[in-house]
Formats: C-alpha cells, sequence, structure tokens
C-alpha cells in the first residue's frame, strides 16, 4: 500500500475550501455522536412529559429543574475532568459538607456576622482537600479510587467531629444570597454560576493546552509524558478544580435550605459519575466533553422531576436513573459496533 | 490435494465501507510452513485472525480437516485443532508459566474446579523435554518476570499443548533478538517435521526463505502472488508485495561529514543495565546501538532522554550538562525519541492524528491557547511529507495501520524540529515499503544536520544506516565499530560474547 498514489492531487483553493467544510460537518457529527445520541433522548423525555404531565413546561417547574440540576451539574464539570484523566473522584459529597461545615462554624463562632469569611474558608477548604487529592494521585502515584475513597470517609467523619452532628441554622441572609437570590428578573445566582463555570470548563478542555493535556493523559498517560507533558501538575488540577467546585454547590445548597446539614452530599460521587456516564464519557480516561455531562446531568434531572410529577414514588427515581445508565452505554456500545 | 488441512474460498472483510480482504483463497498443508505475506492493511492479519475464529469473514467458506466449518470464536477454533498467537501478548501476567499453559485444560482441574499444580507443572516440564524446549524456564516462574520474547515462547507452547494441528503466528519475531530467532524457528522445523502446519504472517524476507515452504501474498486485500519458496527470489517477492521495485533496499547513504557534538554522555549508570556508558552524537551522524534483547539498549537511551532518572554520570546536550530528570527537560534540549513500543508509549490512539502530531511540539513551546488552525496545516503538511495515508487527520490515531502508526509518532518529533533523534526499533513490526522510505528519511534527516542515535535489533538496518555502531553487553558498550569495519559477524562477536558462557538469550 506504501507509495501507492494517494490523494496528492488534493490542490487549489476550491478544492481544500469543499474539502474543509464537509470535513467540519463530519468531523463535527462524529465528535459529538453520542452526546447527539442522548440529546436526542432528552428532547424526546422533554416531549413526552410535556404531554404527560401538562405542567412541564410551566416556568415554575423548569425553574425547579434548573434548580435540581445546579449542585450535582457543578460537581459533574470536575467530576468530568477528573474521569477524562482516567482518574474518579469519590470524596465529593464528603468534601462538599466538610467545605460548608467549616466555613459555617468559622462564620457563627466570630462576633457578628462574618460572612465573606465563611464563603472564603469554604471555598478554600473545598479546593485544599482537592488538593490533596491530587497531589496524592499524581505526586504519591497511588490509585484515584483509593484515595477519594479514603477522602470520602475522612471528611464525612470530621464532619461529624467538628458539627458534634449537627446542622447550622439561622443561617444570614447575606450567606444565603448565592442559595436564593437573583442576578435579574427570574435568573437566580446559582444559575448563572453554573453557566459561567461551564463555559470556563468547556473552554478549557476544548481550547486550551491544559485542556488538550488532561485528554492526553487520560488516553495514554506514559505516552504523554515521554511527549515532554508534565503529567504530574497536570493531574492535580482536575481534583483541585473538583474540591473547588464542591465548595461551590456546598454553599448554593445551604444557602437554598437555610441551614448547613453534615448530610449535605451524601450520594453526589454516584449522582454525578452518572452523569458523566450517561454524557458519554469513558471511565478508563481520554474520551468524552463537558457537553456530554451537561446533557447527562438535565437527562437524569428531568427524568426525576417527570417522574415526581407524574407522581410516581420517589423511591421508584434510582431505578429509572440507574435503566438509563445501563441504556446510554448499551446505545453507544452499539453504535460502535455498526459504525 | 488429500494433505490439503485448511482451505479457505472466497474470504471477504469489511471494516465500516473498506474492504480488507476481497475474495482472497488461502490454502494450507499438514507438515508446511505457509508464509503469509504484504504490506500493513494489505490483509495478511485479518486472514490470521479469521482462520484461528478471532473474527468471523462476511463472505466465504473455511474448510478445515475436509469438514466446512465456521467458528465463532478461538475457543471453538482451538477444539477443532488451530491455534494463534497474535502480536499483542494474550498471557496473564501475574499468573506462572505452568498455570498461563494450562489455564483453559480440563486435564489440570481436579474435579473440574480445583488446580492440579503438581500436574501441570510435570505436565510444562514434559512440554517442554519433548519439544526439544532449550530455554531453561522455570514453571513456576511468573509471566511477568519473564522477558518479552520469552513470554511469546510460551504463548506458542501454550498454543502446541492443546494439541494445535495449525498454529497461526502473527509476528511472531516482531519482538525477538537474532538468538531468539533461531530457537523458535529450530522449534517451528522440529514441528513441521512430526506434522504440525504453520501459518506465519511476516514482514521479513529473510524469515520467508529460511523457513517457508510456501508463500501467499496479500496487497490491497487481493492476492497478488502464491510462491514455493524454492523456485522464488526476493525482489519477485517485493514485487509482488509493493507492486513494484524497490532497488537495493540499503543504498540509501548521502552523509556529509559530523559535525559538532550535539550529544555527550558520559559515565552514565543505571541499575545493572547500564553501567558506565559514555559516547557521543554528532550533527548529521547516524551511530547504531546493536546488542541482543535485554543487552540494556533500551534502558540506555531511556536514561539519555530522561524517562529513567539515571543514578550517576553526566548527559550533554545543546548546552546543558546534568542529568535529566524528565523527557520534557530533553525535549526542551533539542532531543526527541520514538519508544519501543509504539501503543504503549508512542502513540495516543484516542486522540485524533492532528493533535498526536501536535502534542510535543505544545508541551514545549505552546502557548496557554490551543491554535488548532496552525496545528491542522502543520499536521497536514507533515502527513504529506512522510506519505502517512490518514484520509482525515482528526480521525483517531489508533485507526491506522502499524506503519503509518509510526509515522505519526515521528510526525510529532519532527514536528518539534528536533537536533537530536532517538529511534528506538524504528521498523519493527512494519511492512518492507514503509521501512525503505523510513530508510530513506533517517537518511535525508542527518544529511540536514540532524544527529539521530538508532537502537535496533535488525543488524542489516543499522549496517546500512550507522556511521558508528555501538554495541551493547549487559548493560555495557563494549565495542564501538566504524562504518566501514561493522559487519553482521563482527556486531554478534561482541554482542554475545560472554565469559565462560554460551551465547544465549541474556533476558
Amino acid at each position: 500500500m506504501a507509495g501507492a498514489p494517494q490523494a496528492r492531487g488534493v490542490t487549489g483553493p476550491h478544492v481544500v475550501r469543499a474539502r474543509r467544510t464537509g470535513e467540519g460537518r463530519r468531523r463535527f457529527a462524529e465528535e459529538y455522536r453520542v452526546e447527539g445520541a442522548m440529546l436526542a433522548a432528552l428532547v424526546l423525555l422533554c416531549a413526552a412529559l410535556s404531554v404527560a404531565a401538562p405542567n412541564f413546561l410551566s416556568a415554575g417547574n423548569l425553574r425547579n429543574v434548573s434548580w435540581q440540576v445546579t449542585a450535582i451539574g457543578l460537581i459533574a464539570i470536575g467530576q468530568t475532568l477528573v474521569i477524562l484523566t482516567g482518574g474518579i473522584d469519590l470524596s465529593v459529597g464528603g468534601i462538599a459538607a466538610f467545605a460548608a461545615m467549616v466555613g459555617g462554624l468559622t462564620m457563627t463562632r466570630g462576633s457578628g456576622e462574618q460572612v465573606a469569611l465563611g464563603i472564603a474558608v469554604t471555598l478554600l477548604v473545598g479546593l485544599a482537600v482537592g488538593l490533596v487529592n491530587g497531589l496524592l494521585v499524581a505526586y504519591g502515584r497511588l490509585a484515584a479510587f483509593i484515595v477519594t475513597l479514603g477522602m470520602l470517609s475522612i471528611t464525612n467523619s470530621l464532619t461529624y467531629v467538628i458539627s458534634d452532628a449537627k446542622s447550622i441554622v439561622g443561617l444570614p441572609d447575606a450567606y444565603r444570597v448565592w442559595g436564593r437570590g437573583g442576578a435579574f428578573d427570574g435568573l437566580p445566582w446559582y444559575t448563572l454560576t453554573f453557566v459561567v463555570c461551564f463555559a470556563v470548563g468547556h473552554i478549557l478542555l476544548t481550547r486550551t493546552k491544559p485542556g488538550r493535556f488532561l485528554y492526553a493523559i487520560g488516553s495514554n498517560e506514559e505516552a504523554a509524558r515521554l511527549s515532554g507533558v508534565d503529567v504530574r501538575a497536570y493531574k492535580v488540577l482536575p481534583y483541585a478544580a473538583t474540591g473547588l467546585l464542591c465548595a461551590v454547590a456546598a454553599l448554593i445548597l445551604s444557602g437554598r435550605l437555610g441551614a448547613i446539614d453534615p448530610d449535605t452530599g451524601t450520594g453526589f460521587e454516584l449522582d454525578t459519575i452518572a452523569a458523566v456516564v450517561i454524557g458519554g464519557t469513558s471511565l478508563f480516561g481520554g474520551k468524552g466533553s463537558l457537553v456530554g455531562t451537561l446533557i447527562g446531568v438535565f437527562l437524569i434531572g428531568v427524568l426525576n422531576n417527570g417522574l415526581n410529577l407524574l407522581r410516581v414514588n420517589a423511591f421508584w427515581q434510582g431505578t429509572a436513573v440507574g435503566a438509563v445508565i445501563i441504556l446510554s452505554v448499551l446505545v453507544e456500545r452499539l453504535s460502535r459496533r455498526r459504525g | 490435494m488429500d494433505d490439503v488441512l485448511l482451505r479457505a474460498t472466497g474470504i471477504t472483510k469489511r471494516y465500516g465501507g473498506i474492504a480488507a480482504l476481497r475474495g482472497v483463497d488461502l490454502e494450507v498443508r499438514a507438515g508446511e510452513v505457509h508464509a503469509l505475506m504484504g504490506e500493513n492493511g494489505a490483509g495478511k492479519s485479518t486472514m490470521a485472525k479469521i482462520v484461528a475464529g478471532v473474527q468471523a469473514p462476511d463472505e466465504g467458506t473455511i474448510v478445515w480437516d475436509g469438514v466446512p466449518v465456521a467458528f465463532r470464536d478461538t475457543t471453538e477454533a482451538v477444539r477443532a485443532g488451530i491455534a494463534i498467537v497474535l502480536q499483542e501478548l494474550s498471557l496473564i501476567p501475574d499468573l506462572s508459566v505452568a498455570e498461563n499453559i494450562f489455564l483453559v485444560h480440563r486435564g489440570a482441574y481436579r474435579g473440574g474446579w480445583w488446580l492440579d499444580r503438581p500436574t501441570i507443572r510435570r505436565r510444562t516440564r514434559e512440554l517442554f523435554e519433548r519439544l526439544g524446549w532449550d530455554l531453561p524456564v522455570d514453571p513456576d516462574r511468573k509471566v511477568a518476570d519473564l522477558s518479552v520474547a520469552e513470554q511469546q515462547m510460551v504463548e506458542i507452547l501454550r498454543a502446541l499443548s492443546q494439541e494445535a494441528r495449525l498454529v497461526v503466528l502473527d509476528e511472531p519475531t516482531a519482538t525477538l533478538s537474532p538468538h531468539e530467532v533461531g530457537v523458535l524457528f529450530a522449534l517451528i522445523r522440529r514441528l513441521r517435521a512430526r506434522g504440525t502446519a504453520f501459518l506465519l504472517v511476516t514482514h521479513r524476507l529473510e524469515e520467508v526463505f529460511s523457513l517457508a515452504d510456501r508463500i501467499t501474498v496479500y496487497r490491497d486485500g487481493s492476492p497478488s502472488g502464491s510462491f514455493l519458496t524454492g523456485a522464488t527470489t526476493e525482489p519477485q517477492l517485493i514485487r509482488a508485495m509493493v507492486g513494484r521495485d524497490l532497488g537495493d533496499l540499503f543504498a540509501v547513504r548521502h552523509r556529509t561529514p559530523p559535525g559538532e557534538p550535539v550529544l555527550t554522555v558520559r559515565g552514565l549508570c543505571r541499575g545493572r543495565h547500564v553501567r558506565d556508558a559514555s559516547f557521543g552524537v554528532r550533527r548529521g551522524e547516524v551511530v547504531g546501538v546493536a546488542g541482543l534483547v535485554g543487552a540494556g539498549r533500551t534502558e540506555l537511551i531511556r536514561a539519555v532522554f530522561g524517562a529513567d532518572r539515571a543514578e550517576r554520570g553526566e548527559v550533554v546536550l545543546r548546552g546543558r550538562a546534568g542529568l535529566l530528570d524528565s523527557p520534557a527537560a530533553a525535549i526542551r534540549e533539542g532531543a526527541a525519541m520514538v519508544p519501543e513500543d509504539r501503543k504503549a508509549h508512542g502513540l495516543l490512539v484516542d486522540l485524533p492524528i492532528a493533535q498526536n502530531v501536535a502534542l510535543a511540539d505544545l508541551a514545549a513551546r505552546g502557548g496557554f491557547w490551543l491554535r488548532p488552525g496552525r496545528e491542522l496545516t502543520r499536521a497536514r503538511q507533515l502527513v504529506a511529507d512522510l506519505q502517512i495515508k490518514a484520509p482525515r487527520l482528526w480521525q483517531g490515531a489508533g485507526s491506522l495501520s502499524g506503519g503509518n502508526q509510526q509515522k505519526v509518532v515521528l510526525a510529532k518529533w519532527l514536528a518539534t524540529e528536533p537536533e537530536l533523534l532517538i529511534l528506538d526499533e524504528p521498523t519493527r513490526g512494519i511492512d518492507v515499503g514503509t521501512k525503505f522510505e523510513l530508510y530513506g528519511l533517517i537518511d535525508r534527516l542527518a544529511a540536514r544536520g540532524t544527529a539521530i542515535l538508532l537502537v535496533s535489533s535488525e543488524l542489516p538496518e543499522i549496517l546500512a544506516l550507522a556511521d558508528r555502531v555501538l554495541v551493547m553487553r549487559d548493560g555495557a558498550l563494549v565495542a564501538e565499530l566504524p562504518h566501514a569495519e561493522a559487519s553482521e559477524e563482527a556486531i554478534l562477536a561482541h554482542a554475545a560474547r560472554a565469559p565462560g558462557e554460551v551465547p544465549t538469550a541474556a533476558a
């Protein structure tokens, strides 16, 4: 086959341009094949619900959905980055509760309402725990599964130790703005936060060097290292980002509830991993996108919301989400075999 | 006619829209070594996999021992008496040699469930003896502790232990040293004499001429020739594979006198694999590193490149002297390394071709923002320069054939415009046409002033390209032969000589 005449004759600007646009479209179709399938599923689900549950499309309910996806969505952004590198973060729920609790105690312990201090401490604690995760995984060469499982246990336990298993209630209004206030008419701060974090993450992944390196590390860590990528430094980044996003999600949640609950974040690890997997990101790393995760987050959110509206016993939600996880992977496998 | 063991007729296999095989035939007789040749992507590996039940054909029939068969998987093929040894090893690293060989044997389990260790140990030893196996491998050793060559031989043993009457070997010698190839071939000849047939997929002409009885050549999924080895010449085979004459494979030297040193290594040490190595490479010079498998060649260049940390010594690259602690540091000083194991260390199979090509340059020089337009232009240019057959640059690099994958790895390094290019077995598993292109490329790079350090187990390759040959043995550089004095005999004499010991695989 070598040396056989190949596409050497592709010259002339018109040919190149024709190829480029055709190529671009095909490339887009191929790159977002999985995401497209899940988006179709989401649209179908929404269409079915708008018929079955008349109040599904009401403004109130849509706001409800957007609230329900916010916390999981924020953390799923970080989880996507982690999983793209071939890792996993099981400690997200623990970090969220721990960061919020440390921040809340700092805020309420002193005299007066030190809201800014409380928020800053919460964010810093989230970032710090994420950093520890990342450093242990990258520089300690430990398995992400083990490190973050251990960290989940540690943060859960520390949260109970420092809070004595009691919620902090009576939070100052200024603290609660992020969870229930609005920037403009009807646009809550938390939705704006989610949109901004998602956009930053998406741009990071698709347009910047660190993003490219996360894919490279997930695809083949050793090849990336031998190509000159500082693998260890770049592996810390997604865990640190996830820690910070956990803190943001926790602030929003406790602001909305008006209480900092030591049980905040229970089950977040499974919900976020589910969203990432439904969105088509490979658990082995190297393949996937934030667009897919966004669709996955909404698919789970809309599904749960729909079951609520249809007055299905809430205990069934887990079965529905689980079925969607397995189906999404099955669909992906089948479409790959045919393609 | 009656000794035809396997007859495949009209085999067609498509991947997506592309036909890997178009209605080809194959006939293997009992007790023959049948070579299947062709360039990368010609369809020979596909055919081998179909014969052994790894894949099913889309069309065509296979008659095995007079009976039409359609194997659904390798287990069915093995039961019928056809075993395959794939390029990717399929042993379980944490199990012992004996456990691997008898993993799926019913006789290895007492009562169908309990592993009978003494029995499999005894039967493994019997197998060794029966086959006249002369590599002293302990049946209880973990497979992970064996060299790649030894692992490959264990795979072949496993195939034979399953009473295979036809053994399919896909590139069996790609990772073996000349001595080990000799051991393997001796084994194959002995088994052939007892009636076992072999289907040998290979790129190497010299192997075919020393071992095969008959040769079938494929080109682009169609048969392009069928030969009796005795009545065939090398140029005939090459023409059948490539579709044209290549001329003399090794008449490719256009050197300029070497310039100033690019790399100087002094007293480099790393464990027992690299012991006090000192050498240099100058601008426009190709320095070959020869030695047996396990002599420490790969370990040496990895230590030079900073892939593994050396313990002592000095590496001078450009102006920088000292030990390198990461490949990134070496790349900043103008070095590049094409690793031995393309899939494990070179290629990012999930990433598009264009992103593979851009990676090293991005890591060394890129800013925060990606520049996809420039990336694509550069990749397109290198793909054209290296004649990489990649219809779509955004396709995953894993979808390319072996030779083109290797070219993508090379393109990644050429994009950084290196002053020192380290090549570790650059033509392993690559067809003769692509090999020839790579030789021309190495020669052109040297003529343009790139310093090249070439590690290869293929002595003709080293002899043709290297201005100087360094010979390694047991972790030490034991000889330096200028081009004029280098010969296969001279290199092997240095590489294999060990005090008070017959030359064996130093693994």
